[in-house]
């Protein structure tokens, strides 16, 4: 009776513990996105990210096809922001920024956030994108997207042009 | 014998707990791993990343300038300094600065003139937290040409620098 017992405590504190790991995993799996605009900022989650996927990309390899967020319902979807709002989009991967204005803003809807293994990356959704952004960027895709800032127009901000800028 | 019996079990539930952290726990290191990220400044030119700590950050902190209440000095880093002192980078090699904090800066074409007024300022750790990294101007005439593009006077919690060369310079690199 006493064994059983002792049984029954040890395979109730090993459900416990193995329990815990599997959160554990959970958590450090987790993707994460910042999106910024001005002060106001949106953190967003595994499952949030995946419930805005509307696209699906196939891997660079071509073996499997991964879900993804289009780039510019990802930047209004909760901003509300009217996409003639929107003056510039930064894109912050672990190794490199990516910078869009101007033309190049007719881009973000042939852009995606894409789900990599454990990490978010922008890829170009056509050919014509790629040829176009490529000379920012250098490679097809950004990897480990972190943070996206968003740049809105301002009643006081000259047109853009040049090479002054006006960024906020 | 029994006494040896009835403090293992206590002892394994320790055992477990110290290798198998609670959700509670793994919170509070997500906090502390956020303190750290803001302690430090990471600066990257093109595929090469330099990550300074607080203290290599302070030891390159040669100026100072008074704070908004002006009411001390806070220990400053000129911007240059940090731009180029490990990257190798010239200032004429340089087509745009990403300064990513609480906003991202963006610095390129007549801004970065300015290059050389900017400075990166803190202040004394408070409640055994560091402070954290902000971007400032040394004189009214660079906020002035700057201030469209910072907003505020000074943008905070700065932790990584990202230079984008000219596309010529990167090559050469």
């Amino acid at each position: 009776m006493k064994n059983a017992l002792r049984i029954a405590v040890f395979a109730f504190i090993m459900t416990i513990a193995l329990l815990s790991r599997a959160i554990a995993g959970q958590h450090w799996g987790e993707l994460q996105l910042l999106l910024k605009v001005g002060d106001k900022s949106w953190k967003y989650n595994n499952e949030q990210l995946r419930a805005m996927a509307t696209e699906v990309q196939v891997s660079n390899r071509g073996v499997k096809k991964n879900p993804g967020i289009r780039l510019d319902v990802l930047v209004t979807k909760d901003t509300k922001l009217p996409m003639d709002q929107i003056i510039g989009v930064v894109v912050i991967g672990a190794e490199k920024v990516l910078f869009l204005e101007g033309d190049k803003l007719a881009h973000l809807k042939h852009l995606v956030v894409k789900f990599g293994d454990n990490h978010l990356t922008l890829a170009p959704l056509t050919a014509e994108t790629e040829q176009a952004l490529r000379p920012l960027w250098g490679k097809p895709r950004i990897q480990s997207v972190e943070r996206i800032d968003v740049f809105q127009a301002r009643r006081q901000d000259p047109p853009l042009g040049g090479k002054q800028g006006g960024m906020p | 014998m029994r006494n040896v019996r009835s403090m293992m079990l206590p002892l394994l539930v320790a055992v477990l707990s110290w290798g198998f952290p609670s959700p509670g726990l793994w919170a509070h290191s997500d906090e502390d791993s956020a303190v750290q990220k803001d302690s430090t400044i990471t600066v990257r030119v093109g595929n090469a990343a330099r990550r300074y700590t607080r203290e290599q950050l302070l030891a390159m902190a040669t100026e100072t300038i008074p704070n908004l209440k002006g009411t001390r000095k806070k220990p400053a880093i000129p911007l240059v300094t940090i731009l180029f002192k490990d990257t190798g980078a010239k200032p004429e090699d340089v087509e745009m600065v990403f300064v990513i904090g609480e906003r991202t800066t963006i610095l390129r074409g007549n801004d970065l003139a300015y290059l050389n007024k900017l400075v990166l300022a803190t202040g004394p750790d408070k409640g055994g937290k560091p402070h954290t990294w902000s971007l400032a101007s040394k004189d009214e005439e660079a906020y002035k040409a700057i201030h469209p593009h910072m907003g505020s006077r000074r943008k905070g919690d700065i932790y990584r620098i990202d230079v984008v060369l000219k596309a010529d310079a990167a090559q050469d690199r």
